[in-house]
């Protein structure tokens, strides 16, 4: 093999060498280099963040304790009950005591599959026929409205039974309402 | 080109005499003379003069003075790229040159005169003298970083560095035309030549009344000379290890960038791992507190909907009470009824069905009462007529 062959094969070596490393080894290393330095970023990031978690965490915790007291306490804000039947029987019974307490006569009283969710809260609502005076209705509309539970009324209707009546007669009216309200259903921490 | 480095001897070598000045620190730290006799006692001279610099030197440059070396301007220059200047002028030597028989040494450059005007700046010298140099310098252990003619490098030794420049030495004068491109011509005349000496620089003006004579060694050690007179050989040696050193310089310099890459690498793996170890680490406790932070959304989001729920309980009795409050005493209702959309109707009896509406139309709860229906004219049981009226409305802030 003479000088000059020897220079042919180190050159051609030397190229083919040189393209391995520039088109394969080259790239792999910048890619591999920019992950590691993405990887390396990113956890740096999640150590900070979870620094920023470690370092509020008494700071949560007593707010946490502060919000379950204010959580405990909405207890009576809420109709009995953990499930749908459950509520329902709760707020049947409640509208009923409320009705005959204020005098009003319960016609009907038919409980509305209700399954809208407010939060971590599921509704509960009855469709109640009413009868009795403006007084008692009145004094069941307070009831209702102001005191607890938390409940409100959909809708009403409140309709005379006789109103071309005598006028010294005591008014006889016929009430319908949707009653609503919240429960915490089973299953919900 | 003032070099500030490691100490660096500048030589001079005239016909009899060699001259030396050690350059440091931007000073002359020593100049010393010594007479040779001729290429046979060149190379003894300079090794004596090396050793007497007291100073441990390694770099010499040396600069052949003008009794040695000629010197020939070509004015214009001929058409011809500069690695062929150099061919052209070792070719047309004969012409050029004088000979004593011994073989010459040769070299030419291209110098600019003025913006389109350049000459053709050509050196020789004899063989024998620059083999004395070189053996010279290897017995001093000396690395030649160059070797010229004086007159390459005599302008540094001025103040004006341009024009004409007047250098005396004894009975005669070497005055140099300098132009843009440094000297370009080199005459030696009789007596002082035509002008006044040139004024040295500082640090070659301190030697005093020798300093003239020290001047081309100055010049030496403070700049390099374009003219390479060097022989073939030496020069392929020199052009050699030129390029040893840069590859060696580009090698250090790749392994600076490797070394400095795997530093970079290094660091983002420990980085990384430090990141990681530090995560698991405090886990439990992230974990913990990340908890923490759930059942705490959870329960604001419980206080929220309470809060909603009571915002948007209904306000029946008083809507019944501000209508009932807003009509007259002598106007009834016969029915009263509240949708979940906020729709109001109310119906009932009244002395004028329009007045109701106004009244009820000034309520802040209701907004768009209007009538509902046509209004009649009944009998009621009282026996008096009154209009029957049903009204439609709605609640305010409900859509």
């Amino acid at each position: 093999m003479t000088p000059r062959d020897r220079r042919a094969l180190a050159w051609g070596g030397a190229a083919v060498v040189g393209a391995v490393l520039v088109l394969r080894v080259v790239p792999w290393t910048v890619r591999a280099v920019a992950t590691l330095r993405v990887e390396a970023v990113e956890r740096m990031q999640t150590v900070a963040r979870a620094n920023d978690v470690l370092g509020g965490a008494a700071a949560t915790r007593d707010s946490l304790a502060q919000t379950l007291g204010a959580v405990v306490a909405l207890a009576p804000r809420l109709v009995d009950g953990r499930t749908a039947a459950e509520a329902q029987a709760s707020l049947s019974g409640l509208v009923s005591v409320a009705a005959s307490r204020h005098a009003l006569r319960v016609m009907r009283l038919d409980p509305l599959s209700d399954s809208t969710a407010e939060g971590p809260f599921n509704r509960v609502a009855v469709h109640v026929e009413l009868e009795g005076d403006v007084a008692g209705l009145t004094r069941f509309l307070g009831a209702v409205e102001k005191g607890d539970p938390l409940l409100t009324l959909a809708e009403l209707s409140v309709q005379a039974t006789d109103p071309n009546g005598r006028a010294n007669a005591a008014e006889q009216l016929r009430i319908e309402a949707t009653i609503a309200g919240l429960y915490l259903s089973r299953g919900t921490k | 080109m003032v070099t500030r480095r490691a100490p660096v001897l500048g030589i001079a070598v005239g016909a009899s005499q060699i001259r030396a000045v050690l350059w440091w620190h931007g000073a002359i730290q020593w100049a010393g003379a010594a007479p040779h006799d001729g290429p046979a006692g060149l190379a003894d001279a300079i090794a004596r003069l090396a050793g007497e610099s007291g100073a441990p030197v390694h770099r010499a440059r040396i600069v052949l003075e003008r009794e040695i070396v000629q010197l020939r301007s070509i004015v214009p220059v001929p058409p011809l790229k500069p690695g062929a200047l150099r061919r052209y002028v070792s070719l047309e030597a004969p012409r050029l040159f004088r000979h004593n028989g011994a073989p010459l040494v040769t070299d030419a450059v291209r110098v600019v005169l003025a913006k389109d005007n350049a000459a053709l700046w050509a050196g020789a010298t004899t063989e024998p003298i620059v083999l004395a140099v070189l053996a010279g310098c290897k017995q001093a252990g000396l690395s030649l970083e160059a070797l010229g003619p004086a007159a390459d490098v005599m302008p540094w030794a001025t103040v004006d560095r341009q024009g004409p420049l007047v250098f005396p030495n004894g009975g005669t004068a070497e005055v140099l035309d300098v132009g843009l491109g440094g000297t370009w011509q080199s005459r030696l005349v009789r007596g002082t030549g035509a002008g006044p000496a040139a004024a040295l620089t500082p640090p070659l003006a301190a030697l005093g009344v020798e300093a003239h004579h020290f001047a081309a060694a100055y010049s030496a050690a403070v700049a390099l000379p374009r003219l390479n007179l060097l022989p073939a050989d030496a020069r392929a040696t020199q052009e050699r290890r030129t390029r040893y050193r840069m590859m060696r310089l580009f090698v250090v310099g790749a392994a600076l960038w490797v070394v400095a890459a795997g530093i970079y690498v290094g660091r983002l793996a420990w980085i990384r791992e430090a990141a990681t170890r530090s995560l698991g680490a405090a886990a439990p406790a992230v974990d913990s507190a990340l908890a923490a932070h759930r059942d705490l959304d959870l329960a604001r989001a419980t206080l929220g909907s309470v809060a909603r729920a009571e915002e948007h309980r209904s306000q029946h009795l008083a809507l019944l009470a501000a209508i009932t409050q807003a009509l007259g005493d002598s106007t009834y209702l016969a029915a009263f009824q509240v949708t979940p959309d906020g729709v109001v109707r109310v119906s009932g009896y009244a002395p004028a069905a329009a007045r109701v509406v106004a009244q009820l139309a000034h309520l802040a709860i209701l907004r768009d009462v209007k009538m509902e229906g046509a209004v009649t004219r009944e009998r009621v049981a009282d026996g008096r007529e009154r209009d029957r009226f049903a009204i439609v409305a709605h609640v305010q802030g409900e859509p």
